[in-house]
């Protein structure tokens, strides 16, 4: 289970998350839907321990937090580091090394499956090939919670649908999913939670089916009718 | 698969299995996908996909053997008797919609016409 | 979380990312600078032919361990906020002490290293030429002792330059984004204004009020702690990596 209770991360004087709260049982794949800037980026970084969120801020993973959320949490914000003639190989060799839970059988499954050459080089990968060896790096590792920031911004509908089946294939049924994407029709049938972040705020927090029964729309369609609810100022 | 938004997805998802079952994709006594492979395949969430399997196991059309994997039923008459239920619920939504625009005794003229075409050819 | 020595290893690793590059261009420099010694100076043969070539390797080697001693501390600078890095499963703690120790000593080593090939070069090439040692135009005698001595003041720089760095680089990242691409000059900046500070608490420290050399020596162990504690305290406390 994770457990964040009152995230909040201010920088300058800029207040980015907002007292945000929220809780996931083991298994689930919860959807971060939200406008560009609403902090769905920030809110995983501070999952993830990239940036340091307030000091009241409490996130624990099965009753477990600090330091050791590192190795339970999952998450590739880039590959900026790779050198650009460093190969996909070097790159999950790192990867590999690196996180003791890595399934290099699970990596070269989802490798095949996404058609990921492992030989190509990091500087001449598209962005969408990127996306998927970022994807397929991401859930290799054998983790509690696995972060996926728009895993595929970058690639057509059918390659879309071989990561959601991909992912669909490979995840650990314990494992705890937080995926944001502005491809929302897509995911639908594939989450089992939708949270919507607005101004750093979560502002919805459901179960899909209780979405879809109770408002008798596409998420899509209560995704926009809820920000737009809760939009302040004019609406253009 | 395409779903709806009116209908709980799980049971798009059982009356899709069901008609693959039906179709004969699926013999009796085969092995059903397990429930990650279909999820994977429909690409719909997983426990969505055991709530349908479930579903279908209740109305008797599969079964689950433990260790095993989920299976067809080899009961024929079970079959024979999901198949007939599912085509009167249909009939009966038809019969039910149709006789806002014409009489009943209209509407059997017309099914009777209707079947003994398809008799026929 | 990771075992030390695994964290250690890939810190290395990380540390000598572009060096093998670096390395080909000193080389390249090298190479050429030898071609012209070699062009002018093969007729003159001895002594000048010594010099010319003392000349041809020395500067490029001086030069290029400079760049690297700058090259390698803008890296480590660099590599609080990398996320690669900052993700590993470890504790803070650990990784703040593990990248400053092991980048150092990669530093420490590579420079030695690098002073012994050009002094074994140096050697071979004036045996070649049966010339005598004090005719190295560049006078570059440098003794094991020189370093080792200069060791606490290697040690406090690092640390003050990582300090300072990460400083600069939190503090542009959080409150003057604008300032992203001047950073090296304020870091240029924020580095003399701290070093002159601290530079003229020491000299009043050591002349007027006269402390000793053990006392010296005992405030640069607890100026490296507080460097070492500040640099933990912003990379705990402020980090933004990615």
């Amino acid at each position: 289970m994770l457990e964040v209770d009152n995230l909040s991360y201010r920088t300058g004087r800029r207040q980015i998350l907002k007292e945000m709260t929220l809780q996931v049982d083991a298994g689930e794949i919860v959807g971060v839907l939200g406008e560009n800037g609403a902090g769905k980026t920030t809110f995983m970084r501070a999952l993830a321990g990239l940036i340091q969120p307030n000091r009241d801020a409490k996130i624990s993973i099965d009753h477990q937090s600090g330091d050791v959320l590192k190795a339970l949490v999952s998450f590739i914000p880039n590959l900026n580091w790779a050198t650009k003639s460093e190969t996909v190989r070097s790159v999950a060799a790192f990867y590999q090394d690196a996180y003791a839970d890595f399934d290099t059988a699970r990596w070269e499954a989802l490798r095949k499956e996404l058609k990921i050459d492992s030989q190509a080089k990091i500087g001449k990968l598209s962005k969408g090939q990127l996306e998927r060896v970022i994807f397929a790096l991401t859930v290799s590792r054998e983790a509690s919670v696995i972060l996926l920031d728009e895993p595929f911004g970058g690639v057509d509908v059918m390659t879309r649908r071989r990561v959601l089946q991909s992912l669909l294939r490979w995840i650990p049924e314990e494992a705890i999913v937080l995926m944001s994407t502005h491809e929302i029709n897509e995911i639908e049938s594939v989450i089992d939670r939708a949270i919507v972040i607005q101004d750093g705020r979560i502002i919805v927090n459901r179960g899909i089916d209780d979405i879809r029964t109770t408002e008798q729309m596409s998420l899509e369609q209560y995704f926009v009718q809820v920000v737009t609810e809760n939009r302040e100022g004019v609406e253009l | 698969m395409e779903f709806n938004d009116n209908e709980p997805l799980y049971i798009q998802v059982a009356d899709y299995l069901e008609s693959e079952i039906l179709d004969g994709k699926y013999e009796m006594g085969s092995k059903v996908p397990s429930v990650r492979e279909l999820a994977a395949d429909l690409v719909i969430n997983g426990r969505t996909v055991q709530n349908a399997i479930t579903r279908l196991v209740e109305s008797g059309l599969v079964e689950t053997r433990r260790g095993l994997g989920n299976f067809v039923t080899t009961d024929q008459e079970k079959i024979q008797r999901i198949r007939r239920d599912k085509i009167t619920a249909m009939t009966e939504t038809f019969v039910k919609n149709s006789l806002a625009f014409v009489s009943i005794a209209e509407l059997q003229d017309i099914l009777t016409q209707v079947v003994s075409q398809y008799k026929k050819g | 979380m990771m075992k030390m020595s695994k964290l250690i290893k890939l810190v290395a690793k990380d540390s000598y990312v572009g060096f093998q590059t670096f390395l080909m261009t000193v080389a390249a420099v090298l190479v050429f600078a030898l071609a012209i010694a070699f062009k002018d100076s093969w007729h003159a043969g001895g002594i000048q032919l010594y010099r010319s070539l003392s000349i041809a390797i020395g500067i490029p080697v001086i030069f290029g361990m400079v760049l690297y001693v700058i090259l390698a501390y803008a890296k480590s600078v660099e590599s609080w906020q990398n996320a690669k890095l900052v993700l590993l499963p470890t504790t803070k703690w650990r990784f703040v002490l593990t990248n400053l120790v092991v980048r150092l000593l990669a530093i420490l080593v590579n420079v030695t290293v690098a002073s012994f090939v050009y002094q074994g070069v140096d050697l071979a090439i004036r045996s070649w030429l049966s010339v005598g040692k004090t005719e190295n135009p560049l006078h570059m005698d440098w003794q094991l002792g020189n370093l080792w001595e200069s060791s606490s003041a290697i040690i406090l720089v690092f640390l003050f330059v990582n300090l300072i760095g990460l400083a600069v680089n939190l503090g542009i990242a959080h409150l003057m984004p604008k300032l992203k691409h001047a950073k090296v000059l304020v870091f240029m900046i924020a580095f003399l204004t701290v070093f002159i500070a601290i530079s003229l608490g020491e000299t009043y420290l050591l002349d007027f009020i006269g402390l000793g050399d053990f006392m010296m020596h005992a405030l640069d162990v607890v100026t490296a702690g507080l460097f070492v504690y500040g640099i933990y305290w912003l990379y705990a406390h402020y980090n933004d990596a990615y």
